[in-house]
């Protein structure tokens, strides 16, 4: 049989349970003051269904008057001047709760709504305290859209895909790692990889059954002495496919040497630090497809030069005797491509971190 | 060098822009069905929507992967170099073309030395001749395998069809009725085409449902006409003009 066992294992296995490919989250949108909140209930003492004789009178000052400063509390503090005063909150929220009837809490929701669409303010700008699920490990991570606390350390820094992103890269704690996108507008503290950070105030994201954190623009990020010893990858994977593509930007790069880049450069430029004299390395930017899913694949230096054979001496060697580094993804395309692999790796976005590759006899 | 470098980046800006927007799967499926994937549409109506061909088994692709073993390279272009080559599997020949917009692929034909087992992935797009509608196929990317990465391939791809024939005959293929509408293709064509891959690899025949003694004198009548030399000639000549049309053909970049 030429050792084809039917075929029946080339196909993209996942030793793990883990849920790929599976329709996208809706975002959408907790309510920002859910009425079975216990952690808001003391503070917004009027229910709809209170039958007390308070209820008949309305709504007091005091009560209106601290629903309104926690309402302004939630907005970014750089909305300045725009923001609105307590009393024009209060003024807003009596009108509807003691005018109107309206319960507090839809009140507030409303006056929240009012204010965020005035200011040009997006849900995610906003801070829903209420909403935070707190401290938890990034294993437990199973909820889109929930804002968390998560003490880590920095696993890795990629290059940032888009002028938005700041700083992206790969999170872990004891239970796990995760994707991490520090969006620019956040204008947050840098981290260094190997760095270890309590992030508060930071969301929670799903993509294709994925879990990631973003820090934005309510999040905080603060130094922390202790080591954390991260554990094994929560989304180890392993495929069985054939590469069908490598892309651009694989073979003999260099990257920007400021401490704390790495970029990529692109014909010498570093997207931050401008011209620089960049390192060389070596990576493959793969694409596995076994005729159902596409896999995008990272191999990093030291798993390039495992599946090529080729080290990076040795492909800075034959960059200089071509006068030109693009020979060297050139030959990785041609010994690579179109072959079938056995692929493990942690799976971080959508790309797998190959750890080991084999190809198929 | 500067050359090199230019033509290395427009077939991988490609490349990349699929990658931003989600790549498209590529489909694994032999020449007897790729060749009858003659229906080629769009799902939207955006300018740079992906095109598809519609599989006579119920799927559609916007790529595919396939092995083969090149048994001749032409050039068939008029002024600018277009180089034709077939592919061949255990069901059937497939042509591929690559011209200036493929430089890579077209380097890699143009210094192949026939029969060489090849790795393609491609895109499929249509063509018209004497009424006809044919298929030629777009590398993206050309690479030497050898003769295990084609066995597997053969393996893989009796799966796959196997499995799309399987969901298109119980009726739950997604684009089924589609295919129903456009072809009037009987699925045991497809099957009986698998039994040939299946011999070519050794294994066993799953007798074809309607695979009665008629089907067994068709496939008689079929050996019979290979060896007619009358019929060789006149394919030769077919295969001219498709090579013509083909390099005269306005090919959709």
């Amino acid at each position: 049989m030429r050792g084809i066992g039917g075929g029946a294992e080339v196909s993209l296995v996942y030793r793990t349970p883990i849920r790929l490919f599976f329709g996208y989250s809706h975002s959408m949108l907790l309510d920002p003051v859910e009425p079975t909140d216990d952690s808001n209930s003391d503070i917004h003492t009027m229910s709809s269904n209170a039958k007390s004789a308070e209820s008949a009178v309305g709504v007091s000052d005091a009560d209106l008057t601290e629903t309104a400063t926690s309402l302004i509390e939630q907005f970014p503090d750089d909305a300045g001047d725009d923001l609105p005063s307590v009393e024009d909150v209060v003024a807003r929220l009596e009108v509807m709760t003691n005018q109107y009837k309206v319960p507090l809490e839809e009140a507030r929701h409303a006056a929240t709504n009012h204010y965020r669409d005035v200011l040009g303010l997006e849900h995610d700008d906003l801070d829903y305290p209420g909403q935070s699920a707190g401290d938890v490990t990034l294993g437990s991570i199973d909820q889109d859209e929930q804002w968390v606390d998560v003490t880590v350390k920095v696993v890795e820094l990629w290059e940032p895909t888009h002028d938005s992103i700041d700083q992206v890269g790969l999170i872990g704690d004891e239970s796990g790692r995760l994707k991490f996108t520090k969006w620019a507008k956040a204008e947050l503290p840098a981290v260094e990889e190997d760095g270890v950070y309590r992030f508060s105030n930071v969301i929670t994201s799903e993509y294709e059954g994925r879990y990631s954190v973003n820090l934005n623009s309510r999040s905080k990020i603060e130094p922390v002495k202790d080591d954390i010893d991260v554990g094994a990858d929560v989304e180890d994977v392993e495929l069985s496919a054939p590469m069908v593509a490598i892309q651009s930007g694989s073979g003999l790069i260099k990257r920007c040497p400021a401490e704390d880049c790495s970029r990529a450069l692109q014909n010498g430029q570093c997207a931050e630090h401008g011209e620089v004299d960049g390192e060389f390395d070596l990576r493959i930017k793969a694409v596995f497809d076994d005729g159902q899913r596409v896999q995008y694949a990272i191999f990093d230096k030291e798993a390039t030069e495992a599946i090529t054979g080729v080290t990076l001496d040795e492909a800075i060697d034959q960059a200089m005797d071509a006068l030109d580094t693009s020979v060297v993804e050139e030959s990785f395309i041609n010994a690579l491509v179109g072959r079938y692999y056995r692929v493990e790796g942690s799976i971080v976005g959508r790309y797998l971190l190959v750890n080991e590759a084999e190809q198929l006899e | 060098m500067s050359e090199s470098e230019s033509t290395s980046s427009s077939t991988e800006n490609q490349n990349s822009n699929d990658g931003q927007q989600g790549r498209q799967v590529a489909k694994r499926a032999f020449a007897a069905e790729i060749n009858d994937s003659t229906h080629v549409f769009k799902q939207s109506d955006e300018e740079r929507a992906p095109n598809f061909a519609l599989l006579p088994s119920g799927e559609i692709a916007n790529r595919y992967f396939i092995v083969g073993t090149v048994t001749e390279v032409n050039d068939v272009g008029n002024d600018d170099e277009y180089w034709q080559a077939r592919v061949v599997d255990p069901t059937g020949t497939v042509f591929v073309y690559a011209g200036q917009y493929q430089p890579q692929a077209a380097a890699f034909l143009s210094s192949l030395e026939p029969p060489a087992y090849i790795a393609v992935t491609a895109k499929p797009s249509t063509f018209e001749s004497e009424g006809e509608t044919y298929i030629s196929l777009r590398p993206e990317t050309i690479t030497h395998v050898d003769n295990d990465t084609r066995d597997r391939w053969v393996a893989e791809t009796i799966e796959r069809t196997e499995a799309r024939l399987d969901v298109y005959e119980q009726g739950d293929s997604e684009f089924g009725a589609m295919a129903g509408e456009h072809y009037d293709a009987d699925p045991d064509t497809y099957r009986e085409a698998v039994n040939e891959a299946r011999e070519d690899l050794g294994m066993d025949v799953i007798p074809v449902a309607s695979d009665d003694s008629t089907a067994d004198s068709d496939d008689m009548d079929d050996e019979h006409v290979e060896e007619d030399e009358g019929e060789d000639d006149e394919r030769t000549a077919e295969e001219a003009e498709i090579a013509a049309a083909v390099a005269n053909a306005d090919i959709e970049e």
